[in-house]
């Protein structure tokens, strides 16, 4: 281990690359399905994937599309003008012998994104994203004297994300890699679905003492912001470990090895050159028209940071935020944002129902997924009406959270809240006469409290108001009862 | 020993009427390649689904059905074109064996009209030369003269329109490939724009400039053969709309009065041979004598087209080679211990000379082309078809056979 003086002499450099499957219907070349999760192996080819002889690729208008709400969610618009290259080196699963990629006039150039640090926001910038086809997967078994090859994967359309050096912890890089995750999903550009591969970090980081950046490595292939974190770590630690033995950091691709929670030296980095890159003159260029930029970019959903600033004022603190921002797209059957959206124009709903979302709707929803297969419309409906019933005093916090439960437990949603909770016995007492007679009986039980309270022992109130509400089986006014018993004892 | 077929309009006219049967014109064209075979033009025929496409046409006709503009037209691919369950092997050892699994758009837009392939024609291996004797299996002989070559790389189909073996060919043109052929055996070749047919389906020498046409016997059947094939593709990206006008010339609208027709100076200066300027002058008299206005235009740029070309093309051929690794399809060596050896095997053993490509990193270049006139016109190639072996050195015959096709 690195002790912390040390590791504070170095200073970190951390920029990556991320691949983000396109959730086009097909190929990024061919009229071929483009969800290969549960497909057969190489069922989902056609000549073009498979590279037959006088095959043509012909580029998908919907990866596009997609590409440019990629773009205004990073904080930038399209390029106008790009255009598709070559990109040769021989493998069993590139059928062509070359990948269809972009060198260098790619569909997206600079751009920016906030992500969030511990309550802490920070300016990452992008360099860039390309549009690529993916290469078919290779599987080579132990014992085997043969590799299979399935091309189901083959062309499907993917963008290489690259972000400037600006990254300079482990926790910044798993922020940033979980903030990119969002505003894929938000954008609705990739299912992003780690799980499957659809999102994969190459994460490149060196260390250095002065000003002068550090030779890097490039750990590929990270398949959860974990093991960015983690790989991130271990590799900090690795490099100033070996130049402080006056080692040297020979550059290499590196790889992760998530049972031994270590990167391990796969190659030697290539040079860009021994691709033999040129452009595809198959493929004619990219022009995308302001008019088609511009009908995208006014259907846009909020991003994520966006969603932070209106979460904050809202008096929401950071970690809930983190949670329903994860939560909004884990799930395409409830939409958590929208909602609080909805109550926006009314800043006291907004919160009440924000909170309300967190705290209840979310655990309940995580514990049993059939609630996500309810009427949200009707759901909505639950909080909103409860919602209105507390600030009525007709409802205590405990109780409401009961009738919530409870009603969403019906075979048929209540539509009158009111009346449920009323059915329930769950709705506040706030008959000054009943509740009276009641702080009257507690009194009478409990002589030594009462008469702490009429000292000025006012610890002793909280104890009278709980045999209030215990009495009238939590049914009273809290806020009421303690009024009466202050009005009866003179306190 | 050729044959000479009717226009092609006529021969589709005929078969409609009844006059004549498909599967006989099947059988005719099947008769010639088998009369001819000593030209070496043809590599493989395809004699079952040939007349079995016949009869079905005919059958079609007798129950009174639509036919379409080349109803039991027989016609001759180059073998770079895929047509579906025939042997495709561009005339290169590592695709010997190779059986198409779907065809190129331009055979199925010529078989939607009733067009029957009959047979694949010789070529220089993927299309790379200009004289067909770069292909890897035989070398095709000149129609006029077996002592010379027919040139290439479209040789097979251009010798095949000239013995008669169908009423039309199909070639492809990367830097000349059909309109040096035409010129050395004696056919109308016709290259036309770059996307006008789709390439889907034909297999790539190098992409930029890879076009597909119509080789026939008069500009009549050539341009009906075109406007068949012309227009945009969903399976080419790089195919362009085609105007509604048909590109059917016929007696009609074959007029060229008025036209202003540029002879450019370029292509008249050094390196053209005498003959080849007499044709031209002669061709030149004879269109001032049908009313079209002559001048004489300039295209100083013509200069870079070689350089251009041979930066370009090679990069192209390099690349498009790539997918041709022993691992899917054609010729793998199946003696390789590892990978890289079946890759080197594979390519070292299957690739004849003339395709192992020259590999480049490269920018292109954009000849720009000042244009005063409608039309140019322009010698396909600067000399006669040469003879066979002993064959002359590497660049003598690059320029020769390049320098006025590009």
């Amino acid at each position: 281990m690195i002790n912390k003086e040390l590791r504070m002499q170095y200073k970190v450099t951390i920029g990556i690359e991320t691949h983000v499957q396109l959730k086009t219907k097909t190929k990024l070349f061919a009229a071929v399905g483009n969800d290969a999760r549960e497909a057969p192996p190489n069922t989902l080819v056609s000549h073009i994937c498979f590279g037959m002889p006088g095959a043509l690729p012909v580029l998908n208008e919907e990866a596009l599309t997609l590409a440019t709400k990629a773009a205004l969610a990073l904080g930038t618009r399209p390029e106008k003008f790009s255009k598709f290259d070559r990109k040769h080196y021989f493998y069993p699963d590139l059928p062509k012998g070359y990948q269809i990629s972009q060198f260098d006039e790619p569909i997206i150039g600079k751009g920016e994104i906030t992500i969030n640090v511990d309550g802490e926001d920070k300016k990452i910038g992008i360099t860039r994203a390309h549009m690529e086809e993916d290469a078919g997967k290779s599987t080579h078994a132990t014992g085997d004297d043969f590799s299979l090859v399935d091309l189901n994967r083959a062309g499907t359309p993917l963008l290489e994300i690259v972000s400037e050096p600006d990254i300079h912890s482990s926790a910044e890089a798993k922020a940033y890699a979980r903030e990119l995750y969002l505003r894929m999903r938000y954008a609705d550009v990739s299912d992003a679905n780690l799980y499957y591969g659809n999102m994969r970090f190459d994460v490149n980081v060196s260390v250095s003492k002065t000003d002068a950046l550090g030779t890097r490595t490039e750990t590929k292939n990270l398949n959860s912001f974990k093991s960015v974190e983690k790989s991130v770590e271990y590799e900090i630690e690795r490099q100033i470990e070996l130049l402080e033995k006056g080692q040297a950091i020979p550059q290499e691709t590196r790889g992760w090895d998530d049972d031994k929670q270590r990167t391990f030296s796969q190659r030697s980095k290539e040079n860009s050159d021994e691709y033999r890159y040129m452009p595809d003159p198959d493929i004619p260029p990219v022009v995308l028209s302001d008019e088609f930029i511009d009908n995208i970019a006014k259907n846009m959903p909020v991003m994520p940071a966006e969603w932070r600033h209106r979460l904050s004022d809202l008096g929401v603190d950071a970690s809930a935020i983190d949670t329903l921002l994860e939560a909004e797209v884990e799930d395409d059957r409830v939409d958590y944002l929208g909602f609080i959206e909805d109550q926006l124009s009314d800043k006291d709903t907004a919160k009440f129902v924000a909170n309300w979302v967190i705290n209840n709707q979310i655990p309940l929803y995580r514990d049993q997924e059939k609630y996500k297969d309810l009427d949200q419309a009707q759901v909505k409906n639950i909080i909103i009406h409860i919602y209105k019933l507390v600030k009525d005093a007709k409802l205590s916090s405990t109780n409401a959270k009961a009738v919530f439960n409870d009603a969403l437990n019906e075979d048929k949603l209540p539509n009158n809240i009111e009346e449920f909770a009323n059915l329930k016995g769950l709705i506040q007492k706030s008959d000054e006469g009943e509740i009276e007679k009641i702080v009257e009986q507690v009194l009478a039980d409990n002589e030594q409290a009462a008469k702490d309270v009429a000292n000025g022992e006012m610890k002793a109130i909280g104890f009278l108001v709980g045999q209030v509400m215990k009495a009238s089986k939590g049914q009273a006014n809290p806020g009421l009862a303690q009024q009466i018993i202050r009005k009866k004892l003179g306190a | 020993m050729s044959i000479s077929w009717q226009p092609i309009a006529e021969i589709a006219e005929d078969v409609k009427s009844g006059k004549i049967k498909s599967v006989d014109l099947v059988n005719q064209s099947l008769k010639a390649i088998e009369d001819n075979k000593q030209f070496q033009a043809i590599i493989v025929t395809l004699k079952e689904n040939a007349l079995k496409r016949a009869s079905e046409i005919d059958a079609r006709i007798a129950r009174g059905e639509k036919v379409g503009r080349l109803s039991g037209v027989p016609f001759i691919a180059k073998d770079n074109f895929l047509v579906f369950g025939a042997d495709t092997t561009a005339a290169s050892n590592i695709l010997k064996g190779f059986q198409a699994p779907y065809q190129a758009t331009a055979i199925n837009k010529l078989e939607t009209e009733g067009a029957i392939c009959v047979a694949k024609a010789n070529l220089d291996a993927f299309a790379h030369g200009a004289s067909t004797e770069n292909s890897d299996f035989f070398t095709t002989k000149n129609p006029h003269d077996d002592t010379r070559v027919p040139g290439g790389s479209s040789g097979g189909s251009a010798t095949s329109v000239v013995l008669g073996l169908a009423p039309f060919a199909l070639g492809t043109d990367t830097g000349g490939s059909i309109r040096q052929p035409a010129s050395f055996s004696g056919c109308v070749g016709y290259k036309p724009t770059y996307g006008a047919v789709s390439r889907s389906g034909v297999i790539a020498m190098a992409s930029s400039t890879d076009v597909i046409g119509p080789m026939a016997s008069s500009v009549k059947d050539a341009s009906l053969v075109f406007d068949v094939m012309a227009g945009k593709d969903e399976l080419d990206g790089t195919s362009i709309d085609r105007s509604s006008k048909s590109f059917e010339i016929s007696d009609n609208n074959l007029n060229v009065e008025g036209l202003k027709i540029g002879i450019v100076k370029e292509y008249m200066s050094d390196g053209l041979s005498d003959e080849v300027r007499q044709v031209i002058e002669n061709s030149i008299e004879k269109l001032k004598k049908a009313g079209a206005e002559i001048s004489e235009v300039s295209l100083p740029s013509v200069r870079n087209a070689l350089a251009v070309y041979y930066i370009l093309c090679p990069a192209e051929v390099s690349s498009n080679l790539s997918r041709y690794d022993g691992q899917r399809y054609g010729y793998s060596d199946k003696n390789a211990k590892t990978l890289n050896d079946s890759y080197k095997n594979s390519r070292g053993q299957g690739f004849g000379k003339e395709a192992k490509p020259t590999i480049n990193r490269l920018k292109p270049l954009e000849p720009r082309l000042s244009m005063n006139s409608t039309t140019h016109l322009m010698n396909t190639t600067s000399c006669w078809a040469q003879l066979h072996r002993p064959q002359p050195s590497k660049l003598v015959k690059t320029l020769k056979t390049h320098y006025r096709c590009i």
